[in-house]
């Protein structure tokens, strides 16, 4: 008698326990599916702060003359100001070429040419000399975006790539990814990626770029290219344009008109 | 079977830790991460909403009717308002605080003859030369402001 | 703040060196857990019978190596709080994003391969010890004492597989790091395909130097013995990886010398007038001459074995340094050029600062220390090989 109970007893504690094996097995198996879902899925019809405007049908560029820029800085100035950029980085900054007769190249660009430029007296002669405005150029094909290992720097639909500054860790890896020295990181400061957004939050609201509003001889120029009648389409299908380290691939949104063969 | 157990309590504590994470993991993710790419989408509005520091000159006119008209016929109707008054946002709320930029350096931001800056903007080489050669009336004048009105600067009235 | 001293034009945002020390010991620790996983895996794998002695210690310096690895990582981030992102949301289009994923996952291999080498002496001090010793050894076998034959037959074949899966592992972990830089088309000096290549062999030929140090060290600060076969038996493949590495990165700058493309007169203006001493002299003079050409007496010539273990062992020290010297003109070189490719900037690391030499040291010893107290609780090093049961 005593055998056959303890036989049963056996028999229900392995009972219990295979049961238990294979219900808490099924639950993790499921919990793994679950979750690698969650991974790998994009999380579809979350939260409708949402574009207000359709953003499919605004795509964005940007055409900088070089041959106007009067090396005033005032653009410098009024992105400080419209995005309260830290002292010592700059989202968009004026370059100015000096050539000398004995084919020297000199570059400067004091503080980014946030107070103009000065005549510097130089030894050579200086037969050509002109100003090169630099911004963000918004690639079509951003390496910086994809380079981010968290998912902080995005393009938008328009053709805008912004950095997500509560998201973004702080690893630089998108500063060092970007070819043209558009982006930085304050370390003092906030601690995370930043660059010239194309004023984001004017031209949502149908106004241009705080550097293209105060620009006072046309030098820099924003608008659709995909709309055949506005201002950028128009120099996109007429004048011979050009970009910034081309060979880069990442497809820049900043044309150029004068640009010379000693620009970077 | 026994010989098993180590194994099979291991594999459990795996699955265990997996799981927690996988829960922590979706109460930590933010909200809207994923709505239109692998982004947050709650940024989109963020950026989108940021305070307008600038405004367009065509604002000013609300108030400041006479200066504009006289302003944007002239040659420095590319020269924004806020450029030489400041931003908006100094200016809003409190009627009594516009400045404006009086200082020769402002001018000659623009106006100081450079290497290599286009002959589209009207140049002196300096304050002392251009007042010797234009200042007909020998005014005496210290400041460019004091023959050239910002908001006409051809018209100097001399 | 340091004072930078620039050079030539750069652009305005191009000022400051982002990756600091704290990058430089990044890669130097992966570095040193990967090339300590290869031995381990030698014996494991490969049945390298000499390798006997320190496959559990290699084991166990790759795991606390691999502990503090992402340390200077969380010193450098500009909001180490978010840390966790990588876990959360990566992107895996971004080399960094392995790092979250990939790095978990081969912390779980090496600390289960631990587990299942130590179990035999984790039973057996459950069994011997009594009180809290017993409670701990009990806790660390997971409850579970079996050592019949049936389970050490099943821990051997899970060993075996673990430390195969491992190998991949180590690389990919080591791999991607490589790439990380490689694969960055914006700087010159870090965008080439050898690059992951040369960071795995170096980061091998580190590891094998840092055991071999190590052991070294352990044999005469302690009663263990040096068991002369392995130590002869790690030049040899110090060696052998050594010379493939050096061949390696004298091959991409010989491709940078000859090729002379665009960015060339900045870069070689960055070599000489900024990293002279730790390029030219440190990683590709003395640190790679010399130990290339000893390590092959080492282990060609006839010669006593004290005379040979010493020269050996200076060798290391000198590889050590190499692989250090490498990682700092990489990382560091790369970003002491503009991108304008027309101005040099410096950087010098701070002493005391979240990023500076005296965190960098510390978080260096940390490992070591984690094998002490490791030491503490299971040993090592076997005192007697013939006990030995696997």
């Amino acid at each position: 008698m005593r055998h056959a109970a303890d036989k049963t007893r056996d028999n229900m504690k392995n009972i219990d326990r295979r049961d238990f094996l294979k219900t808490g097995g099924k639950l993790c198996a499921g919990g793994l599916i679950v979750y690698t879902a969650e991974l790998l899925l994009p999380r579809l019809g979350r939260s409708a702060k949402g574009p207000a405007y359709d953003w499919e049908k605004h795509l964005y560029g940007f055409v900088v003359d070089t041959t106007l820029c009067i090396g005033c800085g005032r653009c410098v100035k009024a992105c400080k100001g419209e995005n309260g950029v830290p002292e010592g980085f700059y989202r968009t900054w004026v370059e100015r070429y000096r050539i000398t007769e004995h084919e020297e190249v000199l570059v400067d660009s004091p503080r980014g040419a946030l107070d103009g430029f000065t005549d510097i007296e130089s030894e050579a002669k200086v037969v050509k000399s002109f100003f090169v405005p630099k911004l963000c150029n918004q690639c079509s094909k951003p390496n910086c975006v994809q380079v981010c290992p968290v998912g902080a720097t995005y393009q938008t639909k328009e053709g805008v790539v912004l950095v997500d500054d509560k998201h973004c860790v702080g690893c630089s890896y998108c500063v060092q990814a970007c070819p043209y020295g558009a982006r930085y990181i304050d370390h003092h400061g906030r601690g995370v990626a930043d660059k010239c957004t194309w004023c984001y939050h004017r031209i949502r609201q149908g106004k241009t770029t705080a550097c293209v509003q105060v620009c006072p001889v046309g030098a820099r120029l924003f608008g659709r290219v995909d709309d055949p009648e506005g201002p950028v389409a128009k120099l996109l299908h007429s004048k011979r344009l050009q970009v910034l380290k081309p060979e880069t691939g990442n497809e820049p949104m900043v044309l150029y008109i004068g640009l010379d063969r000693e620009v970077r | 079977m026994s010989y098993r157990s180590h194994i099979i309590r291991l594999v459990m504590i795996i699955v265990a830790l997996v799981v927690v994470f996988a829960l922590v993991r979706s109460f930590l993710i933010p909200e809207s991460f994923g709505t239109y790419g692998h982004y947050r989408g709650d940024n989109l509005a963020e950026q989108m909403n940021m305070p307008l520091v600038h405004l367009e000159s065509a604002f000013c006119r609300e108030c400041h009717q006479e200066q504009h008209t006289s302003w944007q016929g002239s040659k420095h109707s590319v020269v924004n308002c806020e450029v030489c008054h400041g931003h908006w946002e100094i200016h809003n709320g409190n009627l009594k605080t516009m400045t404006a930029v009086k200082s020769n350096d402002a001018c000659l931001l623009c106006h100081q003859a450079l290497t290599g800056r286009p002959a589209s903007v009207s140049q002196i080489k300096n304050f002392a030369l251009h007042r010797a050669e234009k200042d007909e009336a020998k005014t005496g004048a210290q400041t460019c402001v004091e023959c050239h009105n910002p908001h006409a600067p051809l018209e100097t009235g001399a | 703040m340091h004072e930078i001293i620039t050079t030539g034009f750069l652009f305005p945002n191009d000022l400051h060196a982002h990756w600091s020390v704290m990058i430089v010991l990044y890669p130097y620790i992966t570095g040193l857990v990967a090339g300590a996983f290869i031995v381990s895996s030698l014996y494991h794998v490969f049945g390298v019978k000499e390798l006997k002695p320190v496959a559990r210690f290699s084991l166990v310096a790759a795991f606390a190596f691999l502990l503090f690895a992402c340390t200077p990582l969380l010193f450098h981030l500009g909001h180490p709080e978010r840390a966790l992102n990588i876990m959360f949301t990566p992107k895996f289009t971004s080399a960094m994003s392995g790092f979250g994923y990939i790095y978990t996952f081969y912390l779980m291999i090496v600390l289960l391969e631990i587990w299942f080498v130590y179990r035999p002496e984790i039973i057996r001090r459950a069994r011997e010890t009594s009180g809290p010793l017993k409670a701990l050894y009990w806790c660390l076998a997971l409850g579970s004492l079996n050592d019949n034959e049936n389970a050490l037959a099943l821990d051997h074949k899970i060993i075996t597989v673990l430390a195969a899966i491992g190998i991949p592992s180590a690389c990919i972990l080591h791999g991607y790091v490589g790439f990380l830089f490689g694969s960055l088309k914006s700087n010159p000096w870090w965008s080439s395909p050898l690059m992951p290549v040369i960071f795995l062999l170096s980061a091998i030929v580190s590891g094998i130097s840092i055991l071999i140090v190590c052991y070294w060290l352990i044999c005469r600060f302690s009663s263990l013995k040096l068991d002369t076969e392995c130590i002869k038996t790690m030049f040899k493949y110090l060696w052998a990886f050594f010379i493939i590495d050096v061949t390696m990165e004298g091959l991409e700058l010989l491709t940078h010398v000859y090729e002379a493309h665009e960015e060339w007169h900045i870069v070689s203006l960055m070599l000489s007038q900024r990293l002279g001493f730790s390029f030219y002299v440190l990683q590709m003079g003395i640190c790679s001459l010399i130990p290339l050409i000893v390590l092959g007496f080492v282990v060609l010539k006839k010669m006593q074995d004290s005379t040979r273990i010493k020269l050996g062992l200076t060798c290391a020290a000198l590889i050590l340094i190499q692989v250090l010297a490498m990682r700092w003109n990489v990382i560091v070189g790369g970003q002491l050029f503009s991108k304008s490719l027309r101005g040099l900037t410096s950087y010098t690391p701070t002493v005391l600062g979240r990023e500076g030499l005296v965190v960098a040291l510390v978080l260096f010893v940390m490992p070591f220390v984690v094998m002490y107290v490791f030491n503490l609780i299971l040993p090592l090093f076997d005192k007697e090989p013939k006990a030995e049961q696997q």
